[in-house]
């Protein structure tokens, strides 16, 4: 055990691919111990990705390159505009929308913030916004991407604990939609301040709003099929998925115009480097969490929380604070593979419903996306805007505030997440 | 002519690793295809010809399998690889690139076990078929063993280079998709 223990810690030290400092303690456990042939490492590894609903992971990527590449984002920085453009502090409002709109394709935070600080960063630093409150504005925007439907944590997750992909997505449309509005009602707030810097707002016009809603009306169709579909239950994400991609490709490459032809090998492979990256370490992690099973971990922990906590509300301030600060040093999906099996049979076994917990577990690795040092939206957004983490950190409470109220929210009045899953399906 | 015989055989294995390359390429595109076409037949099978394939999903499953695997090789040459390198950026070069020996053995264990266990699995499979298309399982299990070759000759590069100080022991963390 300690030797596990001590290659994981020196792997992660190192700073190993995830893969290996996953695979190699799950490995030489095995080989230490010598009870079980080393064969199912392999045969763990299958397992893992050997699983028709992890499809959705490429399509959501690949659906999000082409949003990135297509022109889709830009046509809904446009219809954002027309729609909210009006509030001061306009183009944080527009941010706002527009990542919440490309939260309905991508299911990535980062491809989500990457996307819109291209487009819009430029533009506040144009009309002088204050930069720092504008990276931590897109980064916390960003934020939604995996919690709003459909989201690549959440695909995991319902993978690790056997919950339904599609629940868990309509688990996570109210609360999103909550931090949206949340975020909107906190920048509105902010910019009283010097309401003479945001005089840029123009007043709204219904004219306006329908020719931009004409030209967005293409790119609208990816997150409408998404959406759409998965609430609808006509079919399963992973096809959703699939929709989109032929929905975004078509309109890339013949109404935008955005793309071509030639772009689409490349945008294949990118989808298949990004993707195996991710997936790979969910078949390293399956053995590492067999392991964990196998060992009864979780239910020795289970037990000891109920005969000394006992309480599931204690256990959930536990969980909301320790992912908050996993999220804060570590990638979401590691963290999920390493902390679902433990953390996942103790919620159960304290009565908590699994897929309330579950979308739970989402909100809080997305919140942990924009918290300092390390979320990636925050660096993404730092990155693009050429200003610190050290700077952007100074402002990024302001967002912070709905986002973690959103959260408690969420964790103790279950119905916020489980109202719609259970009207729908 | 001995020099250029001598040269020319020196940049045969950068050949053919470039050739091994372009083809792992090729096929993960391949790949990600008819992953996309076999599950828009599904959907389109059900809804607009009013049949089912039942073949429709293993096929995209079988696709994603090789894809992960293969790709996974792919993903180390390109430093797409989530890593936490918080704590290796403290320390001294000399020092990280120290620490990257042990690290490279066990990782090229851990593939080496992959290799092996892949290669077993191979001979199970010839007496196994898969459930909707009866395709042999040595299809899929296949992908273990050749994947875990190409993906340890791309990690024993990357090491290398790192371990030499080619490149950096950093790789910038990696691709993020959360």
């Amino acid at each position: 055990m300690i030797f596990t223990f001590g290659s994981f810690l020196l792997l992660l030290a190192a700073g190993a691919p995830m893969v290996f400092v996953l695979g190699v303690a799950g490995a030489l456990t095995l080989a230490v111990t010598g009870a079980t042939p080393l064969v199912v490492v392999a045969q763990r590894l299958y397992n893992g990705i050997d699983s028709f609903p992890l499809l959705a992971i490429p399509f959501f990527v690949l659906a999000g390159l082409i949003m990135e590449q297509g022109g889709i984002a830009r046509a809904m920085v446009g219809l954002a505009t027309a729609l909210v453009g009006w509030i001061r502090g306009s183009m944080y409002m527009v941010a706002t929308v527009t990542a919440t709109g490309l939260s309905a394709i991508s299911g990535s935070g980062s491809a989500d913030t990457a996307a819109i600080s291209s487009i819009l960063l430029p533009e506040m630093k144009k009309r002088g916004y204050d930069l720092d409150y504008a990276a931590a504005t897109v980064a916390s925007a960003g934020s939604l991407g995996p919690i709003i439907p459909p989201s690549i944590i959440m695909v995991v997750l319902a993978m690790i604990s056997d919950l339904s992909v599609g629940a868990m997505f309509l688990g996570g449309i109210v609360p999103g939609l909550i931090a949206a509005a949340g975020l909107m009602a906190g920048h509105w707030l902010y910019t009283r301040r010097e309401p003479e810097r945001y005089a840029d707002a123009q007043p709204f016009e219904l004219k306006r709003l329908a020719t931009a809603l004409r030209e967005a009306l293409p790119a609208l169709s990816m997150p409408v099929i998404v959406v759409v579909g998965i609430i609808g239950g006509i079919v399963t994400p992973t096809e959703a998925a699939v929709l989109a991609v032929v929905a975004g490709l078509f309109i890339g490459l013949f109404v935008y115009r955005e793309m071509t032809w030639r772009d689409l090998p490349k945008m294949m492979l990118r989808t298949a480097g990004i993707s195996s990256a991710v997936m790979i370490i969910i078949g390293t992690a399956s053995i590492f969490s067999w392991l964990v099973a196998i060992q009864d971990v979780p239910s020795m922990l289970a037990a000891w929380f109920a005969a000394n906590v006992g309480s599931a509300w204690v256990f959930l301030i536990v969980v909301n604070v320790l992912l908050l600060i996993v999220g804060m040093f570590m990638e979401s999906i590691s963290a999920l593979l390493i902390l679902m099996p433990v953390l996942m049979p103790i919620a159960i076994h304290l009565g908590i419903d699994p897929l309330h917990f579950g979308v739970v577990v989402a909100i809080n690795l997305s919140i942990g996306l924009i918290t300092p040092p390390y979320g990636i939206c925050l660096f993404i957004a730092c990155t693009v805007s050429g200003r610190s983490v050290m700077q952007v950190s100074r402002v990024i409470w302001i967002p912070l505030i709905p986002l973690i109220l959103m959260l408690l929210l969420s964790t103790y009045v279950p119905q916020v997440v489980l109202w719609l899953p259970r009207a729908l399906m | 002519m001995l020099d250029r015989g001598a040269r020319a055989l020196a940049a045969l294995p950068r050949a053919t690793l470039t050739l091994l390359r372009r083809l792992v390429e090729l096929t993960l595109i391949l790949l990600v295809g008819i992953m996309v076409v076999s599950v828009l037949m599904q959907v389109l099978g059900r809804y607009v010809f009013n049949f089912s394939i039942a073949g429709a999903s293993e096929v995209a499953t079988f696709a994603q399998i090789w894809m992960v695997l293969l790709g996974a090789g792919y993903a180390m040459r390109e430093r797409l690889h989530v890593s936490i390198e918080t704590f290796v950026e403290m320390l001294p070069v000399w020092l990280a690139r120290a620490i990257m020996v042990p690290v490279a053995i066990l990782c090229l264990w851990f593939l080496w076990v992959v290799f092996e266990g892949g290669l077993l699995l191979i001979e199970v499979g010839a007496i196994q078929t898969s459930a909707a298309l009866q395709l042999s399982m040595q299809v899929p299990y296949i992908a273990l063993p050749v994947s875990a070759a190409y993906f340890g000759l791309e990690a024993a590069l990357a090491f290398g280079a790192a371990i030499i100080g080619r490149t950096s022991v950093t790789t910038g963390g990696g691709v993020r998709v959360d």
